[in-house]
């Protein structure tokens, strides 16, 4: 070990230096947008449950207030849990994945994810179906972007869920 | 960054810096870390930052703000 390296290896024991990483993450390769796609059609369960919850009335008996309240707390609890989902997933195919020529064969990427962070606000903000529903639009549009810079064709289906929304789905 | 970073290796890292060039090592903010990574493009005032060993993770793009200082000298092992 070189002199210097001592010299500095005896500082930093007592003025620690702040470390420098060489990787954000595991370079895995492993990828994939349906996470985003599940948060986005949980955000709009959630929205349908918050819209048929029956209004809280006065007559409503103290038990009936509090059990009102606590489903509409749990489901906007949920709405906000994976609003935060789907940001973090679609950052990280932005910031991890997706590689300037992805960007150069899909130009409207950068305005597409950008729009769909600002609408997972929303949707997160509010209780907006349209928003929520645009919000899962947005998220397609990023699936099927993903799977076509693999290579690969993609199909469109009705999701097997009470949203019964559109999913991608990669034909592998 | 190997080879020409290795762990345990210290740097210096001028704070101040304004200007920066392709080829210019710097520590920048990501995901919530400090990254030690290489220019390989500027563009509309943004870096894409990427490390030296083939086996560095995927490019990434980050905002001028984001980067913390160019690296000026390095103690290696």
């Amino acid at each position: 070990m070189p002199a210097i390296h001592k010299i500095f290896s005896a500082i930093d024991k007592i003025f620690p230096a702040r470390i420098a990483h060489a990787h954000c993450d595991i370079p895995c390769g492993i990828y994939d947008p349906h996470s985003a796609q599940m948060a986005a059609h949980t955000i709009i369960r959630m929205v349908n449950l918050i819209s048929e919850l029956p209004p809280i009335v006065p007559q409503m008996t103290p038990e009936q207030r509090m059990e009102a309240l606590n489903k509409i707390q749990r489901y906007i609890l949920v709405k906000e849990q994976h609003a935060e989902i789907l940001k973090n997933e679609v950052r990280i195919l932005w910031g991890d994945y997706f590689k300037p020529e992805h960007l150069q064969k899909f130009p409207e990427l950068n305005d597409l994810v950008w729009k769909t962070l600002k609408l997972a606000s929303k949707a997160r903000q509010e209780i907006n179906l349209s928003a929520s529903e645009e919000l899962l639009e947005s998220v397609n549009k990023i699936s099927e972007i993903f799977w076509r810079t693999k290579g690969l064709e993609i199909f469109k289906a009705t999701a097997p869920y009470p949203t019964k929304k559109e999913m991608i789905w990669p034909s592998l | 960054m190997e080879p020409n970073f290795r762990e345990g290796d210290f740097v210096i890292v001028w704070r101040w810096q304004k200007n920066f060039s392709v080829g210019d090592v710097v520590v920048a903010r990501h995901n919530n870390m400090e990254i030690i990574k290489r220019i390989k493009k500027i563009s509309a005032g943004k870096f894409l930052l990427a490390g030296d060993s083939p086996k560095s993770m995927t490019p990434v793009w980050v905002s001028a703000d984001a980067v913390a200082g160019k690296v000026i000298f390095k103690v290696g092992r």
